[in-house]
């Protein structure tokens, strides 16, 4: 019988949001086992707490969402799985996601994802930044074998006793880490595969560079009508920070609310969403 | 009252220790009860001598003991592996080791280093590192769920963790307390082999424990049951437990061995993970309000007579 495990990483500040609620809910039609990885010491959410699917995790919160995911792998055997799935709280789902495990449980790739993107991030070491977008990452059993090695070899476990400017290290996980993983992934040989591919995607080919963009930020609406199930959450509380991304690059988000509800899955409920 | 150590001022500070102690919870007739134990100390040769008065068969002791046997043994403080290295060590049949270190009791790369420390010696270890919750029942039932998910049977679980219990006593009050658990289910190879063949000899053994944590409430039920009632009542309930707490018993201090088969069934059936997941999260001392770790550590006993087996202290 299949073994799947789904790790879902969540920071909260003081309850569980809502739309976390609904997200996990979800993953746990399509999952037999989630490991719920938090940074929260208390139980503020019988939904998840009580869920004979869901072990909860709380864990120190350092390396970000990776180091939430590497954490939980000494939790777990990660051989014992053919299939595990990595995705974190940054964005809010509002549609089922049979469509997607529906393709990728076709899909022959040995990892993939939602989305991809080729845009790049400062002290990235390797020369080629296409990378499946760490949101929402899927390890078929050839990548699971390969997860351990990946983290010895950028000796991920070196930031534990290091202090490390916050910036920088969100600098380098993206780098090390979320291109850092694809990219030494396919050097052993494996495929990667995305649900929606940057370089597929008709608007985005109109894009003087595709690979420059962030699809789910640049493309949001885009994105949701042709069935992404997600919105970024920073788009709705609206919270880009503009030392990364200048205000002037951004799309129009103010109609997100009338798209959202448009296109979601008509038996879920907006308010409990998208209600803090 | 006899004192452990013999040098002048340290037979102060520990009269000191125990005179503070005992005034700071002097309306609380448990601490009166508690602190008698720790002055039941005893040699390994007691121990011995214990185990082996309690086996019918002695021929049995000369044969080769088939059990399958799981060491479940929570780290927290990892200063004490080659303690505890030491103690495993008398166990002379072969058994599986299953660790669990905990997150935040030290750098998670510290962590690690443990980990692979481990491996050198037992290769073939399951070692995880999990979350600080529920103490050392919390560590223990995550091991468990292990062996559960990957439906591994086995005949006896070791439950054994690095007690310190610096909050509640002084630092020598809990060491000689966990070598006394220790002493009493791993002392020597001797004592081990008579307690397995015990096992062997009598099918409806479920527990045993040192004869000096071995606490009923039939004898002091205030004392056995503390402030947990409602919590081992809860508990009782989500376990399908016959809740009659005036035959609790259990192991303070937490170590012991149980039979594995009972303990699993009643486990699997009601889902671990319920039951972890609403431990309390890091380190407490809650000598005087309920908590679900303290109340789960209790039950163990109730579990196993329910089942209509025996628990045995040496």
């Amino acid at each position: 019988m299949r073994k799947d495990l789904c790790i879902f990483v969540n920071f909260s500040k003081t309850k569980i949001d809502n739309y976390v609620k609904v997200f996990v809910d979800e993953l746990c039609r399509h999952f037999e086992k989630l490991l719920f990885v938090t940074n929260l010491e208390i139980n503020t959410e019988a939904s998840i707490y009580n869920n004979p699917k869901i072990r909860v995790l709380c864990f120190k919160n350092e390396g970000y969402d990776f180091g939430m995911f590497y954490k939980s792998l000494f939790f777990i055997n990660p051989g014992d799985y053919d299939r595990i799935v990595f995705i974190n709280d940054s964005n809010m789902l509002f549609n089922k996601l049979d469509a997607v495990f529906s393709w990728g449980n076709k899909c022959k790739a040995d990892f993939w994802g939602i989305t991809d993107s080729g845009q790049g991030s400062p002290g990235s070491f390797t020369e080629s930044t296409y990378h499946i977008q760490s949101h929402f990452l899927v390890f078929e059993r050839k990548a699971i074998g390969y997860l351990h090695a990946f983290f010895s070899q950028i000796g991920f476990q070196n930031i534990f006793d290091t202090k490390m400017d916050s910036n920088d290290l969100r600098l380098k996980i993206i780098a090390d880490c979320e291109i850092g993983i694809t990219q030494f992934l396919l050097s052993h040989n494996l495929t990667a595969d995305a649900f929606f591919r940057y370089k597929d995607f008709e608007p985005a080919k109109s894009h003087p560079d595709p690979s420059l963009i962030n699809m789910h930020i640049i493309f949001w609406k885009e994105l949701i009508q042709q069935g992404y199930p997600f919105i970024k959450k920073k788009i709705v509380l609206n919270d880009f920070d503009p030392k990364y991304v200048p205000i002037e690059c951004l799309p129009d988000f103010s109609d997100w609310e009338e798209t959202v509800r448009f296109n979601m899955f008509k038996e879920m409920d907006f308010n409990q969403i998208f209600s803090k | 009252m006899t004192f452990y150590v013999q040098t002048p001022l340290t037979v102060m500070i520990s009269a000191l220790n125990k005179i503070s102690f005992f005034f700071r919870n002097k309306f609380n007739k448990n601490t009166e009860y508690w602190y008698s134990n720790f002055d039941n100390v005893r040699s390994k040769r007691e121990i011995r001598k214990s185990v082996f008065s309690k086996i019918l068969n002695k021929r049995l002791i000369k044969e080769n003991i088939e059990l399958k046997i799981a060491v479940l043994c929570h780290l927290y403080y990892f200063d004490l592996w080659p303690e505890f290295k030491k103690y495993l060590r008398n166990i002379k049949v072969p058994f599986d080791l299953y660790v669990n270190l905990v997150e935040g009791s030290a750098s998670f790369q510290t962590l690690i280093k443990v980990r692979q420390q481990i491996m050198l010696l037992y290769p073939n270890a399951t070692i995880i590192i999990s979350d600080n919750r529920g103490l050392d029942i919390g560590g223990t039932l995550s091991l468990i769920s292990i062996i559960a998910d990957k439906n591994i049977e086995y005949d006896l679980f070791l439950k054994i963790h690095t007690k310190k219990s610096f909050e509640s006593t002084t630092k020598k009050v809990g060491n000689k307390w966990r070598r006394e658990l220790l002493n009493s289910l791993l002392g020597s190879p001797r004592i081990v082999k008579g307690i397995l063949t015990l096992f062997k000899e009598n099918p409806r053994l479920g527990m045993l424990g040192s004869k000096t944590w071995h606490i009923k409430a039939a004898d002091n039920y205030y004392f056995a049951v503390s402030s947990n009632e409602s919590g081992i009542k809860s508990l009782c309930s989500q376990l399908n437990i016959n809740e009659n707490i005036e035959l609790l018993e259990f192991f303070g201090g937490t170590m012991f061995w149980i039979d594995a088969k009972t303990l699993l069934n009643k486990l699997k059936g009601s889902n671990i993970n319920l039951i972890i997941n609403n431990l309390e999260v890091g380190y407490f001392n809650a000598d005087h309000e309920s908590t679900l770790t303290h109340s789960l550590e209790r039950i163990f006993g109730l579990l196993i007579l329910n089942a209509k087996k025996e628990i045995v202290s040496i």
